[in-house]
């Protein structure tokens, strides 16, 4: 008896496809992620309008594989951008010669920046022949250890009433896309008449919890009084220290820190957007538990 | 440019181990993520476009070549 080949097929999903992918995710093995957590990274975070939340392939109408596709809107150097982070790329065993079909479409979208947050080893140097760029390498670790400068007339508050009255513009866009984000928290750092807006993350390192900063909205500020971010992250997260992406030290020497691996990758729209452009804002790693 | 030497370059192998029999179960390098690799290698190489079906069926360099041929592509 001959078996036919499997009709295979690509679409792209939303919202209402999430139980049908959700076996999928779930092959990750990845204890920590509950299907709430899944659903809520993957299909209904609450900053994109758009109805696609990525593509799936289907053998005889059932799903066998799956790529996220978290989109953004940003501002870069005064020009809205969107940003699309891959995620979550996962074909069944006997599809997995398929799993370009999943890549394809998302490479064709030559308008947006996309992003590959946490690829493997072996995923970072498929991206790397496909052209993505080196974003990041490393996280810095930074234990509750500050020159005493760092605290020295700071102060840091998460008060929703603060923050909503002293947020302008662009930050205040950020603060009221993310309310709805349980997992963020925000801080607010405040040095005489500056302001510096912070929005982290929870993230355990070897089960001790860190605050990950994913934007800073002056990152000269946080550095020079980052012992003030610590007390807030920690008293507002319970976190021991803060985790931050190397490239936002901007060449400066961070001591008593400790480097961490952190691969990332993109591709931008536009070839001049550097590395240090691109935070980790509406990224999965918003909502992703490691 | 011939579908062995295409092959050799993805996979950083010598040109003199690749055959019409070198496959996935032959060649370490030929995982999931270098089929990735390949296919878009081949794509722009030859100027084609490869169907769901065919891009499953691509699991050896022998398929390529039917799959190329069929395609109306000479080297």
């Amino acid at each position: 008896m001959v078996v036919a080949p499997p009709k295979l097929e690509v679409r792209s999903v939303g919202v209402d496809d999430f139980d049908a992918i959700y076996p999928l995710l779930q092959s990750f093995g990845n204890q920590k992620m509950s299907r709430g957590d899944w659903r809520s990274m993957l299909f209904t975070y609450p900053w994109w309008d758009g109805p696609e939340r990525g593509f799936a392939l289907y053998a005889d109408g059932k799903a066998v594989g799956f790529l996220g596709t978290i989109f953004s809107k940003r501002r870069i150097d005064g020009r809205d951008e969107v940003f699309c982070n891959t995620s979550s790329w996962i074909v069944r065993e006997e599809y997995r010669h398929a799993s370009i079909l999943l890549l394809k479409p998302v490479l064709a979208m030559r308008d947006c920046t996309i992003l590959n947050w946490t690829p493997t080893d072996r995923a970072y140097q498929v991206f790397e022949k496909l052209g993505f760029r080196h974003l990041e390498s490393l996280e810095l670790l930074l234990p509750p250890i500050a020159h005493p400068r760092g605290f020295f007339g700071a102060s840091s508050t998460s008060d929703p009433g603060v923050l909503q009255a002293e947020l302008r513009g662009n930050d205040k866009a950020l603060y009221d896309a993310l309310l709805p984000c349980a997992t963020v928290c925000h801080l607010l750092v405040r040095v005489g008449s500056r302001r510096c807006y912070l929005i982290a993350t929870k993230r355990t390192y070897k089960r001790v919890p860190f605050a990950v900063v994913q934007y800073a909205s002056d990152y000269d500020l946080f550095w020079k009084f980052r012992g003030a971010a610590h007390v807030g992250f920690a008293l507002t997260m319970g976190v021991f220290g803060l985790s931050i992406d190397s490239r936002f030290a901007a060449g400066r020497k961070v001591g008593l820190s400790v480097p961490w691996p952190a691969k990332r990758l993109y591709r931008p729209a536009r070839p001049e957007t550097p590395p240090e452009a691109i935070d980790g804002l509406f990224s999965e790693t918003m909502m992703l538990h490691l | 440019m011939s579908p062995e030497a295409v092959v050799a370059s993805v996979f950083g192998k010598n040109l003199a181990v690749i055959t019409d029999a070198t496959s996935p179960e032959t060649l370490a390098e030929w995982d999931s993520l270098g089929h990735v690799t390949l296919v878009i290698e081949l794509e722009s190489i030859y100027g084609v476009s490869f169907s769901a079906e065919e891009t499953m069926a691509l699991t050896s360099v022998k398929a390529i070549k039917d799959a190329l041929r069929s395609q109306g592509v000479t080297w």
